[in-house]
């Protein structure tokens, strides 16, 4: 008798797991958002209004004061606006600002306002508004790593160490007029304004919705945030209000894709619009008929370099930083890893900016000088050098070939791959590393944001300057980058301070990227724009048949 | 019944501790630095004094400790450090995922592993039994994210039958690909299993007797060998489930599913504190309900074991 009982009691175990996995199945997902608006199937071909896209990661929260990746920073743009933006080129152009005046001493800006914007909320925009978000960044209490986009406002560093309880160069004489005085002449200040942290947001939501204001964002941008699931993709619907130009598109549709062959499948099922072509299937698009009449070449503000400790032996020795860059055959090498998708590098500001110098040839590939100058130095039998490289990516591409013709100058390197953060901390401020290979993309499309962060005595490694860089020739022409308002002077100081920080090799510059992108043939009107957060996706539509 | 439970319930609170307390440890001891990640390039020192002061990461180690586990005793996860999400919100949003993916997985391993292992253990020796499991074999040695990327391509990108990947509206075809693709592999030590077991089984003397008293083949079977037979392979159908439902990472990430598995190794990378610590504590308890389930069963299908 006793075993037909267990048995039922299996039985009644196994029904129970059977109707618990059905209502599992059955479940609908515990986020807040429109069934299918995110679905995976095949796009119905005629649904020509929505643009589905893929994030390599899910953004954090749409906070102005905390948006610090690229990410972050691009579907900011969507939303918000600010005074002035980045356009196509990257050039500074007005935005909730129509114009704006600089003074005489480049100290004080007067920004006039649109009139008649509105926030998604209904809210009118006035003055005080951007009063309010430029505060909210710099405010100590909100804590945003931003601040520093803002802190050249006079009495900025006050506020923010709570010695004043507002920021007196942070003014709004009238609903329309902003009017922002400065610590000291800052040329490129209106760039700064453009980035993410100086967007303006809806003061009503951003009290309403205290710490999760970044999940329901407010702003003013051509796009409305409608749903955002948590791990899986976030929604946005055209802003009819909108106070640009309105977007071709009714509804953009991104979904987080961090796998990179995913991507790609989801691509060729047809459920992507674009995909950024990586080191694993550039040659596979490139050379197939279907696509390769639908890929975009865009040069990137960017680049990639191998950056020396110039602070610790033996790399402290120009010869030997010298040496380094004489020995590495960077044309061989990047011809043969990344064909048509780079630019060598001879310094550090990319082509596409004033200051950018074509004809510099850098240092020439020279192995036998390059033995003749660490012998000078001292070492005559070589040396060893650790080379510290993140896991995943170009990287290990990138580095295997710079062992190899290191190699044969007598320097053995010895690669160490770390996983991203071990590596921030290997290289970072607290680390010492002989050589790290890292790069550095805009923030704005200035020379300056290629020469002050990375080369600037006063910069920790944090900021830019992983090559631990000091030389006062630099920094005395960087003083005066900041100062110089005329873009054509500028331009001659950026590239005799780019010649001055070579002259001492703080790195191997490799080369400047070029991104490539291919298209379903239905897009139209894309292009990958130079500064991450410029695209407001307003200029893109699909339409069916025929070619781009 | 319920004192077998609550006893072991009871058992489980000292695991769980030495889980969170490995779990910190190993966070305290790798390289690499949160607030980087937060603060982006070119913040003050003060600001990522500030950020470190306001996440704690200022405190003493041990203190730093007794105030997640006086916090987490109290009910509260905390909210992730790169996200600001409550940590309890996005397991309750992201652990459906991962038990959908699971059920399904655990539902295709056991239908092949112990279908193959039965069929094999009666053909003994045949040349069905050599080509089923040499099949096995071969899928096996396959890596999973080529086996993945493989069903992909054929049944969403050229057949266009199943979603290619993504939780789409969460219903079941979403997970139909990568829960038979987790579920194949997971079958391979099933079905080796049941047969090696079903063959020790059929050469006992009762079921010679089964046979000689003249029960038809399909009873002897699944009535007299497989029931016992199932006592063994139980524990290790119980292994599986309990793996299933901490998260399947590789799984996850290439069929895009937002499942717990991600979200633990994803906090990991990012070294995202209050994520790391709620995830190995919920996995943990997951773990260890799964196991006090598995032992019930185990005690239902077999007279010896007693429970309570």
């Amino acid at each position: 008798m006793r075993r037909p009982r267990r048995w039922r009691h299996l039985a009644a175990l196994l029904l129970v797991a059977a109707t618990l996995s059905g209502v599992a199945l059955g479940l609908r997902p515990a986020a807040p958002g429109r069934t299918g608006a995110v679905e995976a199937g095949r796009r119905p071909r005629h649904d020509l209004t929505t643009w589905h896209g893929a994030l390599s990661y899910e953004p954090g929260p749409l906070d102005p004061a905390r948006a610090v990746t690229v990410t972050d920073g691009a579907v900011c743009a969507l939303v918000y606006s600010g005074l002035v933006r980045f356009d196509a080129e990257g050039e500074v152009v007005p935005d909730l600002a129509t114009s704006w005046e600089v003074s005489g001493d480049g100290l004080v800006y007067t920004f006039r306002l649109r009139r008649g914007v509105r926030f998604h909320d209904g809210a009118r925009l006035t003055a005080d508004d951007v009063v309010f978000s430029f505060t909210r960044i710099l405010d100590p209490k909100v804590g945003s790593s931003r601040a520093w986009v803002l802190d050249a406002i006079d009495g900025a560093v006050e506020f923010m160490a709570g010695r004043a309880s507002s920021v007196r160069g942070l003014q709004a004489p009238d609903p329309d007029t902003v009017r922002l005085t400065l610590a000291r002449p800052l040329a490129h200040f209106p760039a700064l304004l453009a980035m993410p942290a100086a967007c303006v947001v809806s003061p009503g939501a951003v009290t309403r919705w205290g710490p999760d204001f970044g999940y329901h964002p407010v702003g003013t941008g051509p796009w409305i945030l409608e749903s955002w699931r948590e791990g899986v993709g976030m929604r946005f619907e055209a802003n009819p209000d909108y106070f640009g130009e309105p977007p071709r598109l009714g509804h953009l549709d991104y979904r987080f894709i961090p796998d990179a062959a995913t991507r790609q499948a989801e691509f060729e099922a047809g459920n992507l619009e674009v995909l950024a072509l990586g080191e694993e299937n550039a040659a596979y698009f490139a050379s197939n008929p279907r696509w390769s009449g639908h890929i975009v070449r865009s040069p990137e503000l960017a680049v990639i370099y191998v950056a020396l400790n110039c602070a610790k032996p033996p790399l402290d020795s120009v010869l030997v930083r010298r040496a380094l860059n004489h020995a590495i055959d960077r044309q061989a090498i990047f011809e043969a890893i990344r064909p048509g998708r780079y630019v060598l590098a001879a310094g550090s500001v990319p082509p596409g900016l004033a200051g950018h110098q074509p004809d510099w040839p850098g240092y020439a590939y020279d192995p036998s000088l390059a033995r003749t100058l660490l012998a000078e130095a001292g070492y005559p039998e070589g040396l060893s050098l650790d080379l510290y490289i993140r896991a995943g990516g170009m990287s290990v591409f990138c580095a295997e070939p710079i062992q190899a013709e290191l190699a044969r100058v007598g320097v053995r390197v010895r690669i160490v791959q770390l996983e991203t953060q071990a590596f921030f901390a290997a290289t970072g401020d607290a680390g010492n590393p002989d050589m790290g290979l890292l790069s550095w993309v805009a923030d704005y499309a200035d020379p300056e944001n290629f020469l002050f962060p990375l080369f600037f005595s006063g910069n920790p490694p944090s900021a830019g300057n992983n090559a631990r860089f000091g030389n006062p020739t630099a920094d005395r022409l960087m003083a005066e980058i900041h100062r110089e308002p005329d873009p054509a002077r500028r331009a001659v100081l950026c590239q005799a301070a780019e010649r001055v920080v070579f002259e001492q090799a703080p790195w191997i510059p490799l080369f400047f990227p070029v991104s490539l992108v291919v298209c379903q043939p239905e897009v139209r009107g894309f292009r990958v724009w130079p500064v991450y957060n410029g695209n407001k996706m307003t200029e893109v539509w699909l339409e069916e048949g025929g070619g781009r | 019944m319920t004192a077998f439970v609550a006893r072991r319930l009871l058992a489980a609170v000292p695991v769980l501790l030495a889980v969170s307390l490995a779990t910190f440890a190993l966070l305290y001891l790798v390289p690499g630095d949160p607030v980087k990640t937060l603060v982006g390039e070119r913040a003050s020192p003060e600001t990522i004094a500030n950020i470190r002061r306001d996440l704690g990461l200022d405190l003493p180690v041990v203190q730093r400790y007794l105030t997640w586990l006086g916090r987490t005793l109290r009910g509260d996860l905390g909210r992730s450090w790169t996200t600001g999400r409550p940590v309890a919100a996005s397991l309750a949003v992201r652990f459906p995922v991962t038990l959908r993916l699971a059920l399904v997985a655990f539902a295709v391993s056991v239908t092949v592993g112990l279908g193959v292992g039965v069929f094999s253990a009666t053909r003994h020796n045949s040349a069905a039994d050599h080509g089923v499991r040499f099949l096995l074999l071969l899928t096996g040695a396959v890596p999973v994210f080529v086996m993945a990327t493989a069903a992909m391509y054929v049944f969403g990108v050229r057949l266009h039958w199943l979603p290619v990947s993504g939780l789409g509206d969460g219903s079941l075809r979403h997970f139909i690909l990568p829960g038979a693709v987790l579920g194949l592999y997971l079958s391979i030590y099933q079905a080796r299993m049941t047969r090696s077991v079903m063959l020790e089984v059929i050469r006992q003397d009762y079921i010679r007797t089964a046979r000689a008293k003249g029960l038809p083949e399909r009873v002897v079977i699944w009535r007299h060998a497989f029931r016992n037979a199932l006592v063994t392979v139980i524990t290790l159908l119980g292994g599986s489930l309990s793996n299933l439902l901490v998260g399947s990472v590789l799984t996850e990430t290439i069929f895009n599913l937002p499942g717990v598995g991600r979200f633990t190794v994803d906090a990991a990378y990012a070294r995202d504190f209050p994520v790391v610590m709620g995830c190995f504590l919920f996995q943990a308890v997951v773990f260890v309900s799964a196991n006090v389930l598995v032992d019930i069963g185990y005690a239902l299908a077999d007279p010896r074991v007693r429970v309570g």
